[in-house]
């Protein structure tokens, strides 16, 4: 059954890597949009973005080069993703059940990790410390996933104000973690587990005489699956975060060389728009289309 | 509270409104403002436009839709929908926001963060239909059945819709109940944007569907290209109008005032919103008079479209806001002026400093200056003898979020007023966690049937509350105190609501800019530059 459970293991995490990846390559392919940020811009240091500023407020901006602040941008960044710094501000009942879930995950990609740097260095002296960290992110991941997804799911099932948005797929997502994670602490506790190391080598190894109980096995295997599907999901926001931050929200950057001509590509897009007004019979591009007045024209379709 | 609004309410075959506002529902204002009102929220619709009228929302009316004939022509209306919808999501067509579109179609996880962040819904008391999700989930699931061709799975995933006429209705009336001032997307911690949404809608009908506000198309962009000025006023009528207010300024300040037209290389080019000249002429005045004071060399421009910032596309049509950005900008161009200054219009100063950005190319990109940053460095360059004491009175700021969340400028404004108000005092919250007036995107030029009436109940209603509070132990009607916003459209909302509320007979709180307060303050010119006369 374990090598099952390899084997689900390493198709969820192909799953997941590629998944992740093909939604990085899509939104990194997607042409370049009109400015649309939001303030407190991080970039703009720590003084200006203390109360939100920005260059425009500095007396002939453009006289003087740009300066950047990517450790302050670091910092904004950290505080986001190892605290959800913006749910606890201003959705505190959603951080203690949202926090511990995303914590829990962290912790156990951390125990994952440890794990296998644990089998990796399997000779030296300080590998034993790195088993303890394991052991010790695995157990509290799990916890803390459990007692997070079962929060998430009372919250969808009980708060009114969020049943118009909450789908069966809504459901389904937070119990598979859920089940996942118990499934693997009753069997582990239950169960004639072996030691976490020796686990996880005949795992990485697809051992066959590695013997796990029964519900380890099948939790494993449904949190391989859970890790697999998660790209294909809003839950990917591990990776659109990146974009809806810098490419967006915080994306005041200056015009270079490159956007200038990836700009103009899009400036030569013949849209097709069928408004009266607009005028896109689709022999104009946009550039022509944002020069021609069409004032005279009749209005409306409608 | 009246029972939940459901997702699948927006489809429901019958026209009535899906929605109520009750005021029993609303949440009280202070100084006892809302004090004895009961029954519905708004004034009934007329008959009229109930019979020819789509008014399947919420009771308001702000689009007089026509209602389809036939079934066919309902029929033909939805395909032009979903063609729309199609052309939303494809690069070609929409180049100009697609990424950020598609990361909030796909990644909201709809944990209802934006919605206690929203204005519009607070103040409605919390109902379904004003949620910032609420409009989101309709076109997110829209967007996986019919752009993405979504099966069971999908529906499974991301929820089943009906696609008919009334939910097309519908969800135009909705898109006009957003005020797109992002204080969703800024609370987001995915980083969604249900503001871009209600924009992006907007496209759909106007772009493809030809349906927009008359206040915003017909009578917006559309006459700002043809006559110049969304006020219709052409080059000669403007010139002679601010000959007007230059006339009427020397004899208010005792200075002689007068406006530059059309200076070929001087340092600025300064665009105010036009509607100013008509209705708050002192404003473009006081510029004047500060911009001569300081030694400026600027110039306005009465070429078509030159002397309007105002660029109303940057609500709900990407094209039409183009045409007017290009014009802006090829006029600064020829005139070649070292940087472009708009006057006190938030909707303008995002247009010109911040949209259009990316595509002002060449010579077109001409550096944006707002008007806040130019006067904070002349008051603070000491050239204008400036006495304070001729402002001592309770005074509060209200940020235009256009200019403040949405381009981070915050501080300049502030260190005016701490040098020339005494009494300057904060609004809660304030900065960049503003709240709109409720008059932004356009709302603050609509009035057809009752919505003015929502406007004041429903998407002013918390500004209200933040001006009152802000001047709460100075209420009493002997003491004249101002709001100083720092936008036109801002002062008509703003206005609009004083009115409404009866602020000014009650509590004798007047509105006005920031130009005023400096050219009040400043001792070159004589006591007295603010009227306080209701206006």
């Amino acid at each position: 059954m374990s090598v099952l459970t390899s084997i689900a293991i390493y198709a969820g995490l192909v799953f997941f890597v590629a998944g992740s990846l093909w939604r990085v390559v899509h939104y990194s392919r997607m042409p370049v949009h009109l400015r649309w940020e939001i303030y407190p811009v991080p970039g703009e240091g720590a003084k200006r973005s203390a109360h939100g500023g920005s260059y425009f407020e500095e007396k002939d901006w453009w006289k003087s080069p740009r300066v950047s602040h990517p450790l302050n941008e670091l910092k904004a960044m950290l505080e986001e993703i190892l605290f959800l710094r913006g749910v606890w501000r201003l959705n505190r009942t959603l951080w203690w059940v949202s926090y511990p879930f995303h914590m829990g995950l962290y912790l156990l990609i951390s125990g994952c990790a440890f794990s296998s740097l644990g089998v990796v260095f399997g000779s030296y002296p300080f590998v034993p410390l790195v088993h303890l960290a394991a052991r010790g992110c695995a157990w509290s991941g799990l916890g803390l996933t459990l007692v997070g997804s079962v929060g998430l799911l009372l919250r969808r099932i009980f708060d009114k104000n969020l049943r118009n948005y909450t789908t069966p797929s809504h459901l389904f997502n937070v119990a598979g973690f859920a089940l996942s994670c118990g499934l693997i602490m009753a069997g582990a506790l239950n169960g004639a587990m072996p030691p976490l190391k020796d686990a996880v080598f005949g795992l990485l190894a697809m051992h066959q005489g590695l013997q796990l109980p029964l519900l380890v096995n099948l939790g494993l295997i449904l949190g391989s699956a859970m890790t697999g599907y998660i790209p294909f999901t809003h839950m990917a926001h591990y990776v659109a975060k990146y974009f809806t931050y810098h490419s967006v929200r915080w994306d005041d950057a200056e015009k270079n060389k490159s956007m200038e001509v990836h700009i103009a590509e899009c400036l030569a897009y013949h849209p097709k728009w069928s408004a009266s007004h607009y005028g896109g019979e689709g022999t104009k591009s946009w550039a022509e289309l944002a020069t021609t007045s069409p004032a005279g024209t009749e209005r409306t379709k409608q | 509270m009246s029972k939940l609004t459901r997702i699948s309410d927006a489809w429901r075959q019958d026209s009535e409104a899906i929605a109520s506002l009750d005021e029993k529902d609303l949440p009280v204002l202070p100084a006892g403002l809302s004090e004895g009102r009961e029954g519905a929220a708004l004034p009934v619709l007329g008959a009229k436009t109930m019979e020819h009228c789509e008014c399947g929302l919420d009771g308001a009316c702000a689009l007089n839709i026509a209602r389809p004939k036939s079934r066919e022509e309902e029929d033909a209306l939805v395909a032009s929908f979903l063609s729309g919808l199609d052309k939303l999501f494809s690069k070609e067509n929409n180049w100009t926001f697609l990424q950020p579109l598609l990361l909030t179609m796909e990644h909201c996880t709809g944990c209802q963060t934006c919605s206690t962040s929203c204005h519009i819904y607070d103040a409605s008391g919390r109902n379904e239909i004003y949620r910032p999700t609420y409009r989101t989930e309709i076109l997110r699931r829209l967007y996986f059945k019919y752009v993405k061709h979504g099966g069971l799975l999908s529906a499974w995933q991301h929820g089943n819709i009906e696609l008919n006429w009334p939910l097309v209705a519908r969800l135009a009336e909705l898109s006009y109940r957003c005020n797109l001032c992002r204080r969703c997307a800024q609370a987001c911690p995915i980083g969604a944007d249900n503001g871009l949404v209600a924009r992006e809608l907007r496209k759909i009908f106007s772009q493809e569907m030809g349906i927009a506000p008359k206040e915003i198309h017909d009578k917006g962009s559309m006459l700002q290209l043809k006559s110049g000025s969304t006020t219709g006023m052409n080059p000669a009528a403007v010139r002679d109008n601010m000959d007007f207010v230059d006339d009427e300024m020397s004899e208010k300040t005792g200075l002689e005032v007068h406006t530059p037209w059309d200076v070929e290389g001087a340092d600025i080019l300064v665009i105010h919103n036009a509607g100013e000249i008509l209705a708050w002429p002192e404003n473009p005045g006081a510029f004047s008079v500060i911009l001569n004071a300081a030694g400026i060399k600027w110039t306005l421009s009465s070429e078509l479209s030159g002397y309007d910032g105002v660029n109303y596309g940057l609500w709900y049509d990407d094209a039409q806001f183009a045409r007017v950005a290009m014009k802006h900008l090829e006029i600064a161009r020829k005139l070649k002026v070292k940087a472009i200054v708009v006057g006190e219009c938030g909707h303008a100063h995002k247009a010109l400093g911040v949209i259009a950005n990316r595509i002002a190319l060449g010579d077109l990109d001409i550096p944006f200056v707002s008007s806040m940053t130019l006067l904070r460095d002349i008051v603070a360059s000491g050239k204008l003898k400036l006495d304070p004491s001729r402002n001592d009175f309770p005074i509060t700021l209200h940020d235009p979020c256009n200019m403040v969340r949405l381009m981070g400028i915050v501080e300049p404004q502030r260190e005016i007023l701490r040098a020339i108000a005494p009494q300057f005092r904060e609004m809660t919250p304030h900065g960049v966690d503003n709240y709109c007036c409720g008059g932004g995107s356009g709302f603050a030029i609509m009035s057809p049937n009752n919505f003015s009436d929502w406007r004041a109940q429903v998407s002013g209603r918390k500004k209200v509350e933040q001006v009152m509070n802000a001047f709460s132990e100075v209420l009493d009607p002997s003491i004249s105190k101002y709001v100083c916003a720092p936008c036109s459209n801002c002062k008509g909302q703003i206005r609009d609501l004083f009115a409404y509320w009866d602020i000014w007979d009650k509590h004798r709180i007047l509105y006005g800019g920031l130009v005023e307060l400096i050219v009040n303050a400043m001792t070159d010119v004589k006591p007295g530059f603010i009227d306080w006369e209701w206006r």
